[in-house]
């Protein structure tokens, strides 16, 4: 029977979508670039910041499993009519969180804690093991810790109160995982640790869970109302109670507005996707990195935005029957998604512009100029061109595959060999930083005579990146609202894919199938994507710099301002509004979908 | 004047099966129509049509003579619905709730509600989730009725209730309906709310309406006649046009009739020659459970 709970609970039912996106995070990581230019996730030997981003991530990750598999209930209502004591529901319940929560973190850890080198094939990262078990300790800490509150109650009781203490939480585990020393034996204590609480907690555990009133499961057992016999309507109120109740009507505006914004966005869910949404808008605008980040931070808002948008499906059946429009309930839907996601944004612009030191485009480290993936190269036939100087020295770029099976490779212009002269690679960083801000092309003869006294570590002779610090690229921002705009392009049909499969109308077949296959090939491009990575040279991050290259080499062909590109993609993200909007306005929130919730909420 | 009407609804949620197929049936103004169907029967997807909730595939249904699907504002203005299936937002209390209706339904009755939330000692501060059962709906009949709707949908809206909750929402609805004229369409498995509220009854079967006649209609002209069992006797009963449906029981078979127990001892003994049935008038309860098992 515990084997049959353990199985069908909320933590480890569906075990396989909490793994998936787990693998899918995984690769992107690895795929994206950012663990072959930084280093492994979770391996204690990266510097602060990548380890920062690296923990922030997984962090994040196991917060969301938590969340999934509903941390607040330490039994489900009808196990409680099973013959088994508290403490044992709770236990199953721990351990299905434990062991959901757990396959993530191991799929995340085994995606980048294997690697391949040539001349010593597949092989362990011993570190990332190591950083990943101090991650899953001080999950389990966490988890021990959240569950102290009120051991009584079958369900603990999420008030405002409870989820700043679980935010607290969550913040001071990641506060010690990132300042605290990293040593791999910080795990044992801290399970130890982690142990005891929970035993102190199994102690406390009752004889049988209590239901708490508040709880709205409970409305079945609470006594029924009586039948009041009080006086009449007309006796009973007086006219002048009544502005005292009944405020002026825009009053009664505000308050639909804050109703709709809860139905659809106050629940955990709701509100880690806002967090999130705003932190990937920072990054979006802030600097990190070599601004590679752009397809991932827009991969992640259109994913949040499709579990949200769905989400909404099922949360308008509360005020379905109400007289209020679908494209308002709708924008309350939107908004709340884009909102932190440009504040997220515009902070990171204000940031950058305020630093005393901004950021460059074009970076010159460990003798490698780093340009933005869209500025890089594409050959089809597999051979990257020789790149060629003045004065007669050469260098061919490396190539990496973009997909596999097949000859196209992606490589920097801008790259600078191993035997490369000083003169070659301030030629490369010169002519990186004019292909980003549109500057002509550098004159030669500024490299025939080196200069002299080069001590800063990122100036070589011929160059200067200081004077390119907080400059914009034209060619940047067009790239990027055409990405915008592809985007919208690719989330809008999947969206409306996303409501059909729910609409209870779509019974003709071939659109069913539609959905399905649209629907399967989606998977199995994501499948392909990451196998590819596996069994061939082919990387992910290689195909979304083929993507930017692409979008680059439209942006540069066609005749239209920064302005102008920004307008265009306007205009396609206001349509797909438009088209999401209508086919919102009459969308049937199905019962069965609402039910369905009900159930998931037990 | 016709309030709602349907028109050869046809509705599916799988591909080849029907809930709804075929209906057609009109709501006067100020008529009060018990919907009446087994489980599955298809009453809950009519009074979501009704509502703008969801679109037939094919038919017509106009509510106040306009198309829910085209004019849901509109509709819903002028309409009161309350479902078991109703969840009111939980973070609401009572109060914001109340308010949030006010806003929303330009012919809101201060009073009205007012009296209602005395009435059911309702306190303001308290939150939708924290209600008992019978209280939130309480509080959803007192949101549906508190602007004077025009047309009343009810889809099982005593379902879970205790029987005294259940008799004290019926009372403020048929109270309401005396001060306010109101049309009323409520769905119901309890027979005994439908014969205290109904004046006419519509009953679904296996997605078409089975049957449609006034209450006392029903009552007076319906029969069960319990015949010995025959070779065959079931398939001829089945014939009969007045039959209505055919139960084999232990002691025999359990033929309803839309004739009067006399006029059926007449059909029967006419049309199959069987002298020795048994004819009784029906109750409502007795009646859909005889047609309901009788028909599947």
């Amino acid at each position: 029977m515990i084997r049959l709970l353990l199985r069908r609970d909320q933590g480890t039912d569906n075990l396989i979508i909490p793994v998936l996106i787990s693998l899918v995070v995984g690769f992107l990581f690895r795929g994206v670039g950012v663990t072959e230019s930084t280093g492994p996730l979770f391996d204690p030997g990266n510097n602060n910041s990548i380890w920062f981003a690296h923990v922030f991530s997984g962090w994040a990750l196991l917060l969301a499993g938590m969340i999934g598999s509903h941390f607040w209930l330490r039994s489900p209502r009808l196990h409680m009519a099973l013959p088994l004591s508290p403490r044992t529901l709770w236990l199953v319940r721990m351990g299905a969180i434990c062991i959901g929560c757990g396959s993530m973190l191991f799929m995340l850890a085994l995606i980048n804690g294997v690697s391949f080198e040539t001349g010593r094939g597949l092989h362990a990262i011993r570190s990332v093991w190591l950083g990943a078990l101090r991650l899953g300790s001080m999950f389990l800490l966490m988890l021990m810790l959240l569950q102290l509150p009120d051991p009584r109650l079958r369900r603990l009781e999420t008030t405002p109160w409870y989820i700043v203490y679980t935010a607290i939480l969550w913040c001071f585990g990641a506060l010690i995982l990132l300042l605290g020393p990293r040593s791999p034996w910080l795990a044992a204590p801290v399970a130890v640790i982690a142990l005891l609480v929970g035993l102190r907690i199994w102690r406390h555990l009752p004889r049988a869970f209590l239901l708490v009133g508040t709880e709205p499961e409970d409305v079945f057992t609470a006594p029924a109302a009586v039948p009041s016999t009080a006086a009449p309507a007309a006796e009973a109120a007086t006219a002048a109670d009544l502005p005292r109740r009944f405020p002026r009507s825009g009053a009664s505006r505000k308050l639909l507005h804050g109703t709709l914004f809860r139905l659809m966005h106050n629940h955990w869910l709701g509100w880690l996707f806002i967090t999130l949404l705003a932190i990937y808008g920072l990054v979006l605008t802030i600097h990190y990195d070599q601004g590679n980040d752009l397809v991932l931070s827009l991969v992640y808002f259109f994913v949040f935005a499709f579990g949200s948008h769905n989400q909404s499906i099922v949360r308008v059946h509360p005020v379905d029957a109400w007289p209020i429009s679908r494209r308002l309930i709708f924008a309350h839907a939107f908004w709340p998604l884009v909102i932190p996601y440009a504040l997220g944004a515009g902070c990171g612009v204000l940031i950058e512009q305020t630093k005393a030191r901004p950021s460059t485009m074009v970076e010159f480290r460990k003798g490698q100029v780093a340009t933005p993936y869209e500025f890089r190269e594409i050959a089809p036939d597999g051979v990257p061109p020789t790149i060629g100087s003045p004065w007669g020295e050469t260098h061919t770029p490396r190539g990496t595959p973009v997909l596999p099976w097949t000859d196209v490779v992606v490589y920097d212009p801008y790259e600078i060999g191993e035997n490369s002269s000083r003169r070659f690679a301030a030629l490369q960083v010169d002519r990186a930083v004019a292909a980003v801000h549109g500057d002509p092309a550098p004159d030669p003869s500024r490299y025939i005579e080196p200069a002299v006294g080069a001590a800063e570590e990122e100036t070589v002779p011929g160059f200067d990146l200081e004077a390119s610090r907080g400059r914009g690229s034209d060619l940047r921002a067009k790239t990027f609202a055409l990405l915008v705009a592809l985007f919208t392009l690719l989330e809008v049909p999947f969206l409306l894919l996303g409501t059909l499969s729910a609409d209870r109308r779509a019974l003709d077949w071939i659109r069913s199938r539609a959905v399905m296959t649209g629907v399967v090939a989606i998977f199995a491009l994501v499948g392909l994507m990451l196998a590819s990575s596996l069994v061939s040279g082919a990387r992910i991050w290689a195909q979304a710099a083929w993507l930017m290259i692409s979008l680059r080499r439209l942006a540069e062909a066609l005749p239209l301002s920064v302005g102008q590109f920004w307008l265009v993609t306007g205009l396609a993200v206001a349509i797909g509004y438009l088209v999401l909007q209508e086919r919102f306005t009459r969308l049937e929130a199905s019962l069965f979908l609402v039910k369905k919730k009900q159930q998931d909420d037990y | 004047m016709t309030v709602l009407e349907f028109n050869d609804i046809r509705r599916a949620y799988r591909r080849g099966e029907n809930v709804l197929d075929g209906v057609s049936f009109g709501v006067g103004a100020g008529e009060v129509v018990g919907l009446l169907g087994r489980n599955g029967a298809g009453k809950t997807t009519l009074i979501r049509i009704a509502m703008g909730m969801i679109e037939p595939q094919d038919g017509e249904v106009r509510v106040f003579g306009m198309d829910p699907a085209r004019d849901p504002l509109e509709i819903k203005r002028r309409i009161g619905y309350v479902s078991e299936e109703q969840t009111l937002p939980g973070f609401m209390s009572i109060g914001d709730l109340i308010r949030l209706h006010r806003g929303l339904f330009p012919d809101w009755d201060d009073m009205m509600a007012e009296g209602l939330c005395d009435r059911y000692d309702l306190d303001w501060d308290k939150k939708v989730k924290t209600l008992s059962k019978g209280q939130a709906r309480q509080v959803a009949l007192l949101c549906a009725v508190s602007h004077k709707p025009e047309l009343l949908i009810l889809d099982e809206p005593a379902g879970g209730l205790d029987p005294a909750a259940r008799r004290d929402f019926l009372e403020t609805s048929i109270q309401l309906l005396n001060e306010t004229g109101s049309t009323i369409l409520f769905s119901s498995h309890h027979m005994s709310d439908v014969e205290r509220m109904a004046g006419r009854v519509v009953m679904l079967h296996n997605g078409k309406v089975l049957l449609d006649d006034p209450l006392d209609e029903l009552q007076e002209n319906m029969a069960v006649a319990i015949l010995p069992h025959a070779e065959g006797r079931a398939a001829e009963l089945q014939g009969m046009p007045e039959c209505l449906g055919v139960r084999d029981r232990i002691e025999g078979l359990h033929t309803v009739l839309r004739l009067d127990p006399a006029r059926a001892r007449t059909a029967v003994e006419d049309s199959l020659g069987v002298r020795d049935g048994r004819y009784d008038r029906l109750g409502l309860e007795e009646m859909f459970i005889e047609i309901a098992e009788g028909q599947s």
